[in-house]
């Protein structure tokens, strides 16, 4: 059998009937221009089939085809002007054209650029902090600050705690996370998830916009880049969870992106046999901060919603800092990968 | 029970009525599998090997399913509604649930001929 026509030899405006559906199908075949196929009656109805037919819209379709090419010009040049004036207003483009993801990247110096948290350089009323007792903490987050080849980067290690995915209402009303950070991206247009999304084992969102991927199974994260990975099915059995971000490290080996602007990054990393995310300090391509990344020892990373974007976490002692307040964000789907 | 379309992946096994199966929508390398019962299954398997296992599995009288462009199988005995210019397609069993998907106008026009002719006959 020619198992790969079934694969490529059919187009959008094609129709085929799988097998052969009834005698009457395969009796009004020499009308059709049907194609047999070894091993399997497979008819495939072209449009080449209707010839008649086609002549009669061939003149319609002229004329459509006009007004196709007119419109097209015209879309095109008002989306390359309003693309030019977008280009002018913004001086550092954070991402690529491509997906217009939030990200929420407002134009910073260096040094308020680094989100999260660092207690001693920020004033103090830019973070929300208070105190847990640190009794009934078993939980907590470890902070490290370390400088790669001029590159500061901040690694946070969640302890004694579970992972899980959360949407902001969730995530808004919890207060047992020690660490939380934003997880896949979201999409400008229409304010859904990009990629597949799966959330205690419910499919949220479809799609492979970008292969690199973390699943979490009975609380063991798991990091890797595959366009199909047999992870997706096991989280959806098990009620687990799985998102989709751009790959940055497989195999200690960099991956190369798509986008080439600079933005603060984030990374779900697999470093020293544990997961932690770790935080540039400096706008970076998604390149440096691989390589960064790599440098630092890093076997496995994919990336995080970086600019702006929420982290929170709670200290050993009780201290818990978050970058900003999300009390009044509307969207829905905006996410977060935390420990509790 | 009609004859049950099975498929097997490393994570999962899927035995299905092919008589229960409304549709089967395509992404990427992904395949989604939408019953009567308005269930849905998530394959990691691209639509093409799925149309080939269909063809693979029933017999030439029973198989009531036809690909529509690269990304949609339907069954046939679900069609409730076809309206090429609006490019949609209802499928239902006019009790229980309703699917809307979308097609080229010219496979839809197809469709429909092939249906009127169906009839006629």
């Amino acid at each position: 059998m020619n198992s790969h026509h079934f694969d490529n030899e059919i187009g959008d405006d094609e129709i085929r009937i799988v097998s052969s559906l009834s005698h009457h199908y395969r009796n009004n075949r020499s009308q059709e221009d049907g194609r047999e196929k070894d091993g399997v009656n497979t008819s495939l109805l072209c449009l080449s089939s209707a010839k008649d037919k086609n002549e009669a819209y061939s003149k319609r379709g002229k004329v459509k085809g006009l007004y196709f090419i007119i419109g097209g010009i015209a879309i095109s040049a008002i989306v390359l002007l309003a693309l030019g004036v977008w280009l002018f207003l913004r001086e550092d483009s954070p991402e690529d054209m491509g997906e217009l993801f939030i990200e929420e990247v407002t134009e910073q110096s260096p040094n308020d650029a680094v989100i999260v948290v660092v207690s001693d350089s920020i004033p103090d009323t830019q973070l929300d902090s208070t105190v847990v007792e640190p009794e009934v903490l078993k939980h907590f987050t470890t902070r490290k600050d370390t400088l790669i080849n001029k590159v500061r980067l901040v690694i946070l290690t969640p302890h004694n705690a579970i992972p899980e995915l959360q949407l902001i209402d969730e995530f808004r009303k919890d207060s047992t996370v020690v660490l939380a950070v934003q997880a896949a991206d979201i999409r400008r247009d229409n304010l859904e998830i990009v990629g597949a999304y799966v959330k205690k084992g419910e499919l949220m969102s479809k799609g492979e916009s970008k292969s690199g991927f973390c699943s979490i199974i009975n609380g063991q994260i798991t990091l890797g880049a595959a366009d199909a990975s047999p992870m997706l099915e096991q989280a959806l059995m098990t009620e687990g969870y799985f998102f989709r971000q751009y790959p940055l490290v497989v195999g200690s080996q960099l991956v190369e992106n798509k986008p080439k602007g600079r933005s603060i990054r984030r990374a779900l990393v697999e470093l020293e046999g544990s997961i932690s995310v770790v935080i540039s300090q400096h706008k970076l391509t998604y390149h440096e901060f691989s390589q960064s990344l790599i440098d630092l020892g890093v076997r496995n990373a994919i990336s995080l919603v970086g600019g702006d974007a929420l982290v929170a976490y709670v200290e050993e002692n009780g201290q818990k800092f978050i970058s900003k307040d999300v009390s009044n964000y509307k969207y829905e789907y905006i996410n977060y990968i935390v420990w509790k | 029970m009609g004859q049950l379309l099975q498929f097997s992946t490393t994570m999962e096994l899927l035995r299905l009525p092919a008589d229960s199966v409304v549709c089967i929508t395509a992404d990427g390398n992904y395949s989604t599998i939408m019953m009567a019962d308005s269930g849905t299954y998530v394959l990691t398997m691209q639509l093409g090997h799925i149309e080939r296992r269909i063809a693979e599995i029933l017999s030439e009288d029973q198989n009531p399913f036809i690909r529509i462009g690269k990304s949609l199988i339907i069954n046939h005995d679900f069609i409730t509604s076809i309206n090429p210019q609006r490019q949609k397609l209802i499928l239902s069993d006019g009790r229980t649930f309703r699917k809307e998907v979308t097609a080229s106008k010219e496979a839809l026009r197809m469709l429909k001929e092939i249906l009127e002719k169906e009839v006629e006959i």
